[in-house]
């Protein structure tokens, strides 16, 4: 080893008021970003998962028949496309058609707007994991042809209670309304955002009351192994199910992503009476998050602002310690020169000192922040009600400090430091012997 | 006295139907013919303002005032809200089957299915057009019944097509001058879904009628309903202008 870098490393406490001052720095810096980025991958994470759980596939087909220029809305004859997705994946995907529609219940004098999604419980059972029953049970709802789960809030607001029989009220999907009897069967409550207020039903019970044909379903999600090369297998069941006569498309954007997640109405152009087509669009649960992913890089771009506020500060302290430190280590500059230490090394042992300074506060700043991180995922439990159970796994906040983030942080501190410790360390380096001992005596 | 003849000639309608023909589905679509032809005005152009009175059972009632510009011939209307403050500026603009939405908040046309409920309440935008159930639904007399104190045919109405709201609706026509008295909306199941009572009449022009009261029911909402009235009815020749969406977005300012 030089023998600068273990100067420059004993020296690193020598000014300790100096050292202190410009260590807390780096210190809270490290703790903010590495939180920031441990928050922002925790959601991705959380979110993608909650989504994948109850709400989207790794793909998800929708569309509509088109029918002498009306758009139905729903995928036709989704057994034809799963059993094309499933020859081309045979043991390897999953295949679940899902029926949605708003209704408006009415109860007691009450009536309030729900989102109902129709399962087929014989197949679909991931959904079962994700509630837990404050009364009834899975088997009760299973059992009963129009049995529905209700989360707690609604049968709350409604004062419904198990076994209740309730008529909704629904357009079809052609613009009549159609009414039906829902029996409460189950009451839950849900940590999964995507879950919380969704009315759980019978798939061929919403199927028939939407009056939709018995091969229709409003959404088709595809689960694979994992998530590798989705965008590859997509394009490969684009091609395949043009071929089984739909016109496929993927999603021009994150919104139309997410409305293809949420079966929503297609904004389609007026179209001819002539046309007549069935229209499939699939998207990936990428394209899904991306919109989320936009909205945390910006909040990790405000961090990171925050985070070059601090940076500059270090920045100004550096070069102004490092005169000072100059300035007071005259006579040991000058003495390291007239032994024939050469300006290089005498630079470096100065910025070192800053690196090395660095470095220990940015460690103690990581380590900090990963105390904070178990503290806060596995010791605090938030409730997870409304939107912040977006953020939240079984009520604790999701954090996710990666190794990326961990390395990036000490990487740009350190070379950050470096940088700007280099000016005036060269200043220092050149100044001769004779000048510096001139200086002290 | 033009009110005089119209009873007379719809009795002289109901008695020759009845004579010659006792096919339920003809006879209902005479009835709804000539209700049609009653109610449509397309020779005038109409102007009137809406009062409506929305009873919730539990909350204060809420109130709104609606200026009406009808020109059947052409298909379209365009209604102005005039009260609350809170409504004022907002509107709407139906040309044939487009129906337009203006938020004057946000400057904005949205484009809205035409049987739209008018600021949330059982009344829908399709009560101030022109009526064409014929096109929609095909009609039979079911029976007779006594709503209050008028003798009623009662005709079904069932959907050609279900793009319709309500797949059944049943009219109940007073049987002295084929004006409604009550018309129940169902939905394809055949639940009840509101009901219409029709109170009051007034002869616009001859042989031409235009309701000035009514109460639409909500039936799954229980205690909901509205009350409408229609006054300040006038039949003067409306600027074309009127009927276009300038208009609207002009009278928000």
């Amino acid at each position: 080893m030089p023998y600068y870098l273990s100067l420059a490393f004993k020296n690193i406490f020598r000014q300790k008021k100096r050292s202190f001052t410009l260590g807390v720095n780096y210190f809270v810096v490290a703790i903010l970003m590495l939180l920031l980025f441990s928050f922002s991958d925790g959601v991705k994470k959380n979110f993608s998962g909650n989504l994948i759980s109850a709400a989207a596939g790794h793909l998800t087909l929708s569309g509509g028949k088109v029918v002498k220029g009306k758009t139905l809305i729903g995928v036709s004859d989704y057994p034809k496309i799963t059993k094309v997705i499933e020859d081309e994946y045979p043991g390897e995907v999953t295949v679940l058609a899902r029926y949605k529609l708003t209704s408006t219940v009415y109860y007691l004098g009450q009536s309030k707007s729900l989102s109902f999604q129709g399962i087929n419980t014989a197949k679909d059972t991931g959904l079962r994991d994700q509630v837990n029953f404050v009364q009834g049970s899975w088997a009760d709802y299973v059992a009963q042809e129009n049995g529905v789960l209700v989360s707690k809030d609604t049968a709350d607001y409604l004062k419904l209670k198990l076994d209740d029989e309730v008529v909704i009220s629904t357009r079809t999907i052609f613009g009549a309304f159609n009414t039906g009897t829902i029996r409460v069967k189950g009451i839950y409550e849900s940590a999964n955002y995507f879950v919380q207020g969704i009315v759980l039903c019978h798939f061929d019970f919403l199927q028939s009351l939407a009056m939709g044909d018995k091969l229709s379903a409003s959404t088709l999600f595809v689960y694979f192994k994992n998530t590798d090369g989705l965008d590859v297998k997509r394009e490969k069941l684009l091609g395949l199910l043009k071929d089984a006569g739909y016109v496929t498309s993927k999603p021009e954007s994150s919104s139309d992503a997410i409305s293809v997640v949420s079966s929503s109405t297609p904004k389609n152009k007026s179209e001819g009476v002539d046309v007549n087509e069935n229209r499939l669009t699939i998207a990936t649960v990428n394209e899904v998050v991306a919109i989320l992913a936009q909205v945390l890089d910006a909040v990790n771009a405000a961090g990171g602002f925050l985070a070059a506020i601090m940076l500059f500060i270090i920045a100004i302290s550096i070069f102004i310690n490092m005169r000072m430190t100059i300035n007071d280590r005259m006579q040991e500059i000058g003495t390291l020169r007239a032994i024939g230490t050469e300006t290089k090394d005498i630079v470096l042992m100065l910025i070192f000192e800053n690196v090395f300074l660095s470095l220990l506060f940015v460690l103690a700043g990581l380590t900090a922040a990963l105390l904070i991180i178990g503290f806060v995922s596995n010791l605090l439990t938030l409730p997870p009600a409304g939107i912040l159970s977006l953020f939240l796994d079984q009520g604790h906040l999701v954090l996710i400090p990666t190794l990326g983030s961990l390395g990036l942080i000490l990487t740009v501190a350190l070379l950050f430091t470096a940088i700007f410790s280099f000016f005036p360390a060269r200043h220092g380096g050149k100044i001769r012997a004779a000048v510096a001992l001139s200086k002290t005596y | 006295m033009n009110r005089f003849i119209s009873a007379g000639l719809f009795l002289l309608l109901a008695a020759t139907l009845s004579a010659q023909n006792s096919d339920p589905a003809a006879v209902g679509t005479a009835l709804i013919k000539d209700l049609e032809n009653k109610i449509n005005t397309e020779s005038l152009d109409m102007t009137s303002t809406f009062t409506l009175v929305q009873k919730k059972e539990g909350e204060a009632d809420r109130v709104l005032r609606l200026r009406i510009f009808r020109r059947d011939t052409a298909g379209k209307f365009t209604i102005l809200f005039q009260y609350p403050d809170s409504e004022k500026g907002k509107g709407y603009y139906r040309d044939n089957d487009n129906l337009y939405l203006y938020l004057p908040s946000t400057r904005e046309f949205v484009f809205r299915n035409r049987k739209d409920d008018v600021g949330s309440t059982d009344v829908r935008t399709d009560l101030f057009g022109k009526q064409d159930l014929l096109s929609q639904y095909t009609a039979k007399v079911t029976g007779d019944e006594k709503i209050s104190k008028y003798d009623t045919t009662v005709v079904q109405l069932d959907a050609k097509t279900l793009d319709v709201s309500f797949p059944v609706q049943k009219w109940y026509l007073n049987k002295t001058n084929n004006l409604p008295v009550k018309v129940e909306n169902y939905s394809a199941s055949k639940t009840l879904l509101r009901t219409t009572y029709y109170v009051d009449f007034k002869e616009v022009a001859k042989g031409k009628f235009l309701f000035t009261k009514l109460l639409a029911k909500n039936n799954l909402e229980k205690n909901q309903s509205t009350l409408l009235s229609n006054d300040d009815i006038g039949t003067g020749k409306i600027p074309d202008y009127t009927f276009s969406q300038a208009f609207l977005e002009e009278q928000s300012r």
